[in-house]
């Protein structure tokens, strides 16, 4: 179904590998120099404000003040010399990933703050992506990619809600990656911001750990999120040598805070995640037990990802998960839901009949009750029954 | 062998909607007989002009200064042009509620995407399309009435330019311009101007004028520019002569 | 002369590409390929006949409204998520894996579903779904999706339109052409 809706759809990747003059463009010192810029710089930030408009417009972001406020409260304390001039805000989007803007916009997307473990890690993230504003590499970067008469413009599709809104090299620039330099100077200082505020020294080392395994899931060989130079395997060693230099242990995680005040966003990544038919990757990361426990139904969220997915044996981990949720929580109507799909699938007429029953009998009106009805009518042809318990 | 391959060249850019020099187009209801009231007050929505400069390295990008000027350029010519008509009178855009912003910031936008359809399809080597070029009949519905209640204009007028630059040392190529979908080379300008009624919405009028070697940036170049599409509205026939 | 017919061959192909060949929708009935189902289209409305995956018509141009029908065989999996339906497949779990392929498109991303439920086309199980995005202006676009899982494959009929003026008035015309729809010529 090739439709075309109105966005271009079209995106430039850099070449792999463009070379990049170190030191030539001393970072921002706080908010007051950002006002400073040139005219090849303002040019960085005129299109970034339309990537914003766009974003906004598009209905892309969450939305959710609360949690763009906590974002916020983050970056303050990481970069507290440029509040006010850096602005961070959620996007509906369960890829695993975050970008900064040649103009200080920073945005983070749902899936990566639903896979974040705790509040050092999510300002690893923060510190990374506001190093890249401060020290001006997007508009470095595309400088030089401007002046390279070896630039090769290279024509792809980006899928996505975000990526279909990409259509410069600005935006671009920030969520493809940057240089092997310039990744590695945003993770040293991101580093040393993050620790200067005590928290875990680790955090930067396990997020690319998660992100690693993201890619594998994924079968992703350059992820989103720190996309280009150098391999993530590389990164993760670096973080550990930057730790092990400033002999850092420990730290504080921010675990319990962290949890509180993303709480919703998790409710909420699972079915987003679903909904753009990642259940391999819901189904990886909820397989863990420990995982899954941060999830709100979470079993059932992981019998959702099998059934979607769809493997050899999917519907009986999907059953196993299902009913797991039932047992925990004997009133939660969408696990007979599930569980009765997936015994209809397996030709288990009469148990299905028994479990969309009782789903209708907890939930009557809810919003897809009328195809459980119509599930019940085609295994049951000769009793139409409207649910209600015999 | 030349002959057809500059005979495909040139139909490829009919085909591809391309209006190289100017294109013109007229709601059906002004062609009919007695036609349509022309509007009399014609609010001036913001023009949507953008000038952009492709580097050495082939990429474009919007240049705020050139994009501004051009703006202005455009507004004020096309204020002054608007001045030496006895046909109708220009009204400013009075202000707007938040709301009413957002409202006619998306009906800018569904312009846009109605102009581009009615632009390339009623081209004339479109096949199966000529009940539209014959019959052109575009809206965009009713949703901005409410401008016609704030400003007492019964229509708007809605123009939209680019302009692409190249920097020393580019070979020309084409950039898939973002307005209209018509490919401009470097060195071309592009200015498209419409009227639409604020009763229901109709496209009453539309003219895109494609140029070679003119710039946004300079007055004298939109001046010309915009003498040349204002001549042609409402570019209607001249009524026959009654019969004796 | 092979040169001369190699230029001719280019020429026309790329013709056929920018010209995108248009059929005026003069009589109602239309077939699907090979005549494997047909459906009554809105006359006045306009066909793309080049494109031989299904059918697909306008009324003002594709940046405004569009219709689209195709059945697709299970075994040729969906383009972005790459997951194959199949014939038992449940009417949500179709719409499920269906909309998650659609989201996958440039700019559908954050297409949100506004209701699914139960529904006919012809003597098939399947469902509807109205579903709603906006693009990078902020222009609403609005969506409805009949579908079944039928034995020789998925059958999606589409409907998409800007949400201002243009859906309302051309939703008719879709709901007819849903009904219509059948595997033989007579209605």
């Amino acid at each position: 179904m090739g439709l075309r809706t109105g966005a271009a759809g079209m995106a430039l990747a850099l070449c792999a590998g463009a070379a990049v003059a170190q030191g030539t463009v001393p970072p921002f010192a706080d908010a007051a120099a950002t006002k400073q810029r040139g005219s090849d710089e303002e040019r960085a930030w005129f299109e970034a404000a339309d990537f914003d408009r766009a974003l906004r417009r598009s209905g892309a972001l969450r939305g959710d003040r609360e949690l763009d406020a906590y974002l916020q409260q983050l970056l303050d304390g990481l970069f507290p010399e440029f509040q006010g001039a850096v602005r961070v805000q959620a996007v509906r989007d369960p890829v695993m990933n975050a970008f900064a803007l040649p103009n200080g916009s920073l945005y983070v997307n749902l899936g990566l703050i639903a896979r974040m473990e705790n509040e050092a890690q999510l300002a690893s993230v923060l510190g990374h992506e506001a190093a890249h504003f401060v020290h001006r590499h997007s508009f470095q970067q595309r400088t030089t990619a401007k002046d390279s008469a070896g630039f090769a413009l290279v024509i792809g599709v980006v899928t996505g809600g975000v990526g279909a809104l990409v259509a410069n090299v600005v935006a671009l620039n920030a969520i493809y990656g940057y240089s092997r330099d310039f990744e590695r100077e945003a993770d040293r200082i991101g580093f040393e911001r993050v620790a200067r505020l005590g928290y875990d020294a680790a955090a930067g080392a396990r997020t690319f750990e998660l992100l690693a395994e993201e890619a594998k899931i994924l079968k992703v060989e350059r992820p989103v999120f720190f996309a280009s130079h150098p391999q993530l395997e590389e990164r993760i060693a670096s973080f550990k040598e930057l730790a092990a230099a400033r002999k850092l242990q420990g730290g504080e995680l921010g675990a319990e805070a962290f949890l509180a005040r993303t709480a919703k966003a998790r409710a909420e990544w699972p079915p987003l995640e679903l909904s753009r038919g990642k259940a391999e990757s819901l189904a990886h990361v909820l397989s863990d037990p420990q995982r899954r426990a941060r999830y709100p139904a979470g079993d059932y969220w992981l019998g959702e990802a099998y059934r979607l997915r769809a493997q050899p044996d999917d519907d009986d981990r999907a059953a196993g998960a299902y009913a797991r949720m039932i047992e925990r929580e004997p009133d939660f109507a969408p696990a007979y839901r599930g569980l009765g799909v997936v015994r209809m699938k397996q030709d288990r007429a009469e148990e299905a009949a028994q479990l969309f029953k009782r789903y209708l009998a907890l939930a009557p009106q809810a919003p897809d009750a009328g195809f459980i009805r119509q599930y019940l009518a085609d295994i049951e042809p000769e009793d139409t029954s409207t649910g209600e318990s015999k | 062998m030349r002959r057809i391959v500059i005979a495909g060249v040139a139909l490829l850019a009919l085909c591809a909607g391309q209006a190289w020099g100017q294109s013109h187009r007229v709601h059906y209801t002004l062609l009919e007989q007695p036609p349509r009231a022309l509007p009399k007050k014609i609010l001036l929505l913001p023009a949507e002009i953008t000038v952009k400069e492709i580097s050495v390295g082939g990429v474009p990008e919007k240049v705020p200064e050139w994009t501004k000027q051009a703006s202005d350029n455009v507004a004020r010519e096309v204020a002054a042009l608007a001045a030496t008509r006895n046909d109708f009178e220009l009204v400013q855009l009075p202000e707007l509620t938040p709301e009413e912003r957002d409202l006619l910031e998306e009906y800018l936008g569904v312009y846009f995407q109605v102009a581009v359809a009615a632009h390339r399809l009623t081209s004339v080597a479109v096949g199966g399309w000529e009940h539209k070029r014959q019959r052109f009949d575009y809206t965009i519905g009713d949703g901005l009435s409410f401008l016609k209640q704030k400003s007492g204009a019964d229509a708007v007028l809605m123009v939209i330019g680019e302009d692409v630059i190249s920097s020393s040392g580019r070979k020309a190529a084409f950039v898939l311009a973002a307005a209209m979908g018509v490919g401009i080379a470097m060195g071309q300008s592009l200015l498209s101007v419409g009227v639409v009624s604020l009763d229901n919405g109709d496209l009453l009028w539309m003219h895109n004028d494609l140029s070679v070697s003119k710039d946004l940036k300079d007055a004298e170049s939109v001046r010309e520019m915009l003498k040349t599409i204002m001549v042609a509205y409402p570019g209607l026939p001249a009524p026959k002569p009654a019969a004796k | 002369m092979k040169r001369l017919s190699l230029w001719a061959a280019l020429a026309a192909a790329v013709l056929a590409t920018s010209c995108a060949m248009w059929t005026r929708i003069d009589s109602p009935t239309i077939a699907g390929p090979s005549e494997a189902y047909f459906v009554d289209a809105p006359v006045g409305w306009v066909q793309l006949t080049m494109y031989t995956d299904g059918i697909r018509m306008t009324r003002d141009g594709f940046s405004v409204q569009l219709m689209d029908v195709t059945l697709t065989p299970h075994g040729k999996e969906l383009a972005r998520t790459k997951k194959a339906t199949s014939a038992n497949m449940p009417a949500q779990e179709l719409a499920e894996a269906l909309l998650a392929d659609l989201r996958g498109q440039p700019g559908l991303g954050n297409l949100t579903v506004k209701e699914t439920v139960p529904a006919r086309i012809g003597p098939y199980n399947g469902f509807r779904v109205q579903a709603q995005f906006r693009n990078e202006r902020g222009v609403a676009f609005s969506m409805v999706i009949y579908g079944a899982a039928l034995p020789q494959g998925r059958l999606v009929l589409l409907y998409q339109a800007i949400d201002r003026h243009f859906f309302a008035r051309d939703l008719p015309a879709f709901e007819g052409l849903v009904k219509s729809w059948r595997t033989k010529r007579a209605a």
